[in-house]
């Protein structure tokens, strides 16, 4: 009597021993923000898991260690309270972001994540917000070329820099091969998806399928369009995309 | 006009229909130009979050929402499932369910507010160990969830003195000893999550006693009546909008109780509202398939035929306490003689809703896995022993063509090549191979489905149809069936659905939806070209009946100089389009479309001993399915249906904290999908016999979704030569039963 339990232990184990494919290669963390996040943490800027929004409003830090080129108002006292080498951000403010070539305005705290500015103040709704811990890849961009989850990357981390997103990609050859391969079917992964193609072509533009099934494991298909995604990758390298 | 005789055109004339189309939105999805409704953003709207209950079984006392409404941005608190001050405790069955709404200026703002909510909670004593029936029988958590009996007409009846009960059961016993073989196998198959990715909700506004919704739905024509129901007020005042949605599969039917919270915050604030689920709430809340757990016992002849099942299962469907429906064991399966039960088991869970194929893939995935255990006692070839058992199935006219489409897969994995008995293959280090099959049926009948036609005295095509496209490819189906028609180039036809302000069609669920489009559209395509035939043989001075509409041209057979364009053609209409409205009903006999498929699917996996990981080499998947509308998506839907099979097998499980209830892994990162480097090889072969096409369209987006978790199941078995009982096959289930095989 009785099936094998469903116990809490299995979290531990399924986490653990996770088979070798299941790797996340292609798409790193925004290069700042996981930095910032240590920083924040002794002062309890972090909000729980739970909470969308992963940072305060109340204040953001820059330093000089932290690579981070923000070109921002700062307001001077919380400043100079900070540690030596830190500057604190607060409030609203405005800052600049290229987006898809094009130099953009938002009014952000220091909380508000690039998904937020991009869904909400510029319209482009392509990143989606699936997973805003990063798991699923439905919120990956480009920064500076390189696939970043918009969800997990805070907008005052990037400001200045160039940004692009599944919207621009409308003459590129990814879109169009997904098309052809009909890898898609809800489609609310697929910008998603489009974009951590397009970033790992760029890396590997002869990738063998084999690497294809290991580099491509940062986003998730609730539809499971898996099958037709790789066969749109192997015709993108083959250089062909016939159906 | 003659009556019009509806028909598909032949396959050699066919252009689109059969043929490989892309999809017409493809482009839209893949740039990001696709508005779901997650997407529209409305001038001045408010976004909402909710706090979900952190206890599976609690009383709520009380809120104190003070903190929230001194947060700058915080416009509204309000309650969902939560008592008023003063009002008598709300009692909450399921972690996740909602409580308190919080509408805010942005998304961050309603976040912070929901953090800073107080509630007071009692807690009360929860229970979900759904696979556990002693257990729950103690804490008087079971409710009978019916069963039956039916015994070969040779063994007689009961007589007049005997007690039934008892009869019946020295009759199960009896042939019980009269078998060669007999197997007692328990199986399960835990709950999984719907997992949309676009979570559940709504995107609305009042425009003065008018709600216009942009709800993320399956069922655009039937879910005003549902926000009219609790809003009191009629449908006719409810206009509801789904161009995209983000998945549904099954879930997304109704307005939830937190789409009409949505409108009712919309009503307070008069100001447009957002109010999606998080990650976290639409796993908890937005839909699940309940478990299901078997003790089973057959007994079999020689040959290996089942002659006796009896089999007693349970499971959970939430707090409703229901289970996986009884009417399917063994599933397709149906030996001459069979006892069972049903138990369903009240936990406290959100209640499950309809998931791709309800019911078939944990009948299919706890029943046929102990046919196979069968060809492991026997020491017998898998594929042979489910060849052998199809002379009794509950569709016997069937038998044939699943033998055939099982000949057909076992072509396609190399069955001859690559099988060796249960635990009998080689071993290269700690990694063993096997092989495993599993097959299923589904229904597919058309649902209700009308369309109107618009031809403009132009030439324009525009029709409407208050369908909806989850991903199937609808929108394109509805094009190809009038571009075909109508002999006019796909992009020369302007579809629009996804309205309720557009003609009745039926929610998309159980595969109904290509059926349902393919009657109405080619059924308003027939009767428009009909009229316009009429007006053209006028002109033409020829009869209507010889005329036929081709490459954008409307000409009489075999005269292709006797022709007009399509644009000339339309000119003879008037001033006025020429409309017409299809309407067809759900079990109308009709030569385009008719029901019940079978399908087979096997499974080649690798299972490391060392580790417990399984990992698929290949899975092919052959399918029959009447007429293939559109080879291209069908493909694809059968792709994606044996990687939601990899997923329910492999990876995904609710998982619930024994003591207190809570569901703990509800976020991507635990709760496992797999990814793209996990599928192997996948084959899909459309099982296409002569008189196949001449069935007509049949829905496919459930029954590819069935037999994978059992072919899974059933090919770790054949490699490792253990039963691994309970799927999803964690590394850990597997390590346990190869331990406590090794005893």
């Amino acid at each position: 009597m009785g099936a094998s339990q469903s116990d809490a232990r299995d979290v531990a184990t399924c986490l653990n021993l996770i088979p070798d494919s299941y790797t996340f290669i292609p798409v790193d963390l925004g290069n700042c923000c996981a930095h910032l996040f240590h920083r924040l943490e002794p002062d309890g800027f972090i909000m729980s898991q739970q909470s969308s929004q992963g940072v305060s409003r109340r204040g953001f830090l820059k330093g000089s260690g932290a690579a981070v080129a923000v070109s921002t108002v700062v307001s001077s006292t919380e400043a100079e309270a900070a540690a030596p080498g830190l500057q604190v951000v607060s409030g609203e403010t405005s800052i600049t972001l290229k987006v898809n070539g094009k130099s953009m305005t938002a009014k952000v705290e220091p909380r508000t994540t690039l998904l937020d500015v991009l869904r909400y103040q510029f319209d482009l709704t392509g990143a989606k917000p699936v997973s805003l811990g990063g798991s699923s890849g439905a919120s990956t961009v480009l920064i500076g070329g390189k696939a970043v989850m918009a969800s997990t990357t805070l907008a005052l981390a990037v400001a200045g820099k160039e940004v692009t997103t599944c919207e621009s990609l409308g003459g590129d050859a990814v879109p169009a091969a997904f098309v052809e391969h009909d890898a898609q079917q809800c489609g609310f992964c697929t910008p998603g998806f489009v974009v951590a193609v397009r970033a790992f072509l760029n890396k590997y533009p002869n990738a063998t399928e084999e690497q294809i099934r290991a580099g491509l494991n940062g986003n998730i298909c609730r539809c499971g369009t898996y099958a037709n995604i790789l066969q749109a990758v192997v015709s993108l390298v083959k250089g062909n995309s016939n159906g | 006009m003659a009556e019009v005789t509806y028909n598909w055109p032949e396959n050699h004339k066919a252009r689109l229909i059969g043929k490989r189309v892309s999809r017409l939105d493809g482009m839209e999805k893949s740039t990001g130009a696709a508005k779901y409704t997650y997407d529209i953003n409305l001038p001045k709207q408010l976004v909402v979050r909710a706090l979900g209950c952190p206890h599976a079984h609690c009383r709520v006392i009380s809120v104190d929402a003070s903190a929230t409404e001194k947060v700058p941005g915080v416009v509204l608190v309000h309650l969902i499932k939560a008592p008023k001050p003063g009002d008598e405790p709300v009692e909450i069955r399921a972690d996740g369910t909602l409580l308190v709404a919080v509408a805010a200026e942005t998304e961050a703002i309603a976040a912070e507010g929901v953090s800073k909510l107080k509630v007071k909670y009692e807690l009360l004593e929860s229970f979900v160990a759904d696979h556990d029936l002693q257990a729950a029988e103690a804490k008087k958590r079971t409710k009978k969830a019916g069963g039956g009996i039916e015994l070969d007409e040779a063994i007689g009846e009961p007589g007049d003195d005997d007690d039934e009960e008892e009869w019946e059961e020295q009759k199960v016993q009896q042939l019980f000893a009269q078998s060669k073989y007999v197997v007692e196998g328990n199986y399960g198959i835990d709950t999984i999550t719907h997992c949309c990715l676009e979570p559940h909700g709504s995107t609305l506004h009042w425009d003065g006693d008018r709600l216009k919704v942009n709800h993320s739905t399956q069922n655009v024509s039937r879910t005003d009546d549902g926000y009219a129901d609790a809003l009191k007020i009629s449908a006719d005042e409810v206009d509801v909008h789904c161009e995209y949605i983000g998945g549904g599969f099954g879930s997304k039917f109704k307005p939830d109780y937190w789409g009409i919270a949505a409108a009712e915050i919309a009503k307070q604030t008069g100001r447009p509202i957002k109010f999606l689920l998080t990650r976290d709430q639409e796993l908890k809340i937005g839909g699940n398939r309940p478990s299901g757990f078997i003790d089973v016992k057959l007994g079999a002849d020689e040959n290996g035929v089942v002659q006796v099942w009896d089999s007693h299962h349970w499971g959970t469907s939430g707090f409703n306490g229901s289970t996986v429906s009884v009417g399917n064991f063994p599933y397709v399966f149906r030996p001459k003689n069979w006892r069972r039960r049903a138990t369903g088991i009240i936990t406290d869970n959100e209640p499950s809703v309809a998931w791709r194929a309800p019911n078939h893939p944990q009948a299919c995935a706890i029943t046929q896995t102990a046919y196979d255990d069968l060809a492991a006692k026997m020491q017998a070839d898998s594929l042979d022993i489910f060849l052998r058992n199809l002379e009794n199935i509950d569709s016997p006219e069937k038998s044939l063509v699943y033998a055939e489409q099982l000949r057909i897969g076992a072509d396609l994995i190399d069955w001859r090549k690559h099988w060796h008995l249960h635990g009998k293959g080689k071993r290269r280090g700690s990694v063993v191979e096997g092989l495993g099959i599993g097959i299923h049926k589904w229904g597919g009948t058309a649902n209700s489905s009308n369309c109107l036609l618009k031809i403009h005295p132009d030439g324009g095509v525009e029709s409407y149809c208050g369908t909806q496209d989850l991903g199937t490819g609808t929108r394109t189906i509805c094009a190809m069936v009038l571009a075909e028609t109508l002999g006019l180039p796909i992009e020369a036809v302007k579809v629009n659905i996804g309205s309720s302000t557009y003609p009745f069609s039926g929610a998309s669920g159980g595969s109904t939806t290509v059926g349902a489009v393919s009657e109405s559209h080619r059924r308003a395509a027939q009767e428009v070209l009909a009229q316009l035939f009429d007006l053209v043989a006028k002109r033409l001075e020829v009869p209507a009946e010889k005329l036929e509409a081709s490459n954008g041209n409307i000409s009489v057979v075999g005269y292709s100089d006797k022709s007009m364009s399509w644009k000339q053609a339309c000119s003879l209409i008037g001033i006025q389009p020429l409309e017409v409205t299809s309407i067809y009903k759900r079990g109308d006999d009709s030569p385009l479309s008719s029901s019940n498929v079978a399908g087979c699917q096997m499974a080649r996996v690798a299972v490391d001993t060392d580790t417990g990981v399984v990992k698929i080499i290949k899975m092919v998947a052959v399918q029959d399915m009447g007429l293939v509308m559109n080879r291209k998506t069908a493909e694809s839907q059968i792709y994606g249906a044996l990687i939601m099979s990899i997923a329910a097998a492999l990876f995904e499980q609710r998982i619930n904290d024994p003591k207190t209830g809570a569901f703990i892994n509800s976020e991507l990162d635990s709760y496992r999908l797999p990814r793209l480097g996990d599928t192997g090889e996948l084959v899909v072969h459309f099982h296409e016999p002569e008189n196949e096409r001449a069935r007509g369209v049949i829905g496919l987006g459930e029954p590819p979704a069935i037999s994978g978790g059992a072919a899974i199941a059933n090919a770790v078995c054949n490699a490792t030569g253990v039963r691994v009982p309970t799927l999803p096959l964690t590394p850990k289930r597997v390590l346990d039963a190869l331990r406590t095989a090794k005893g």
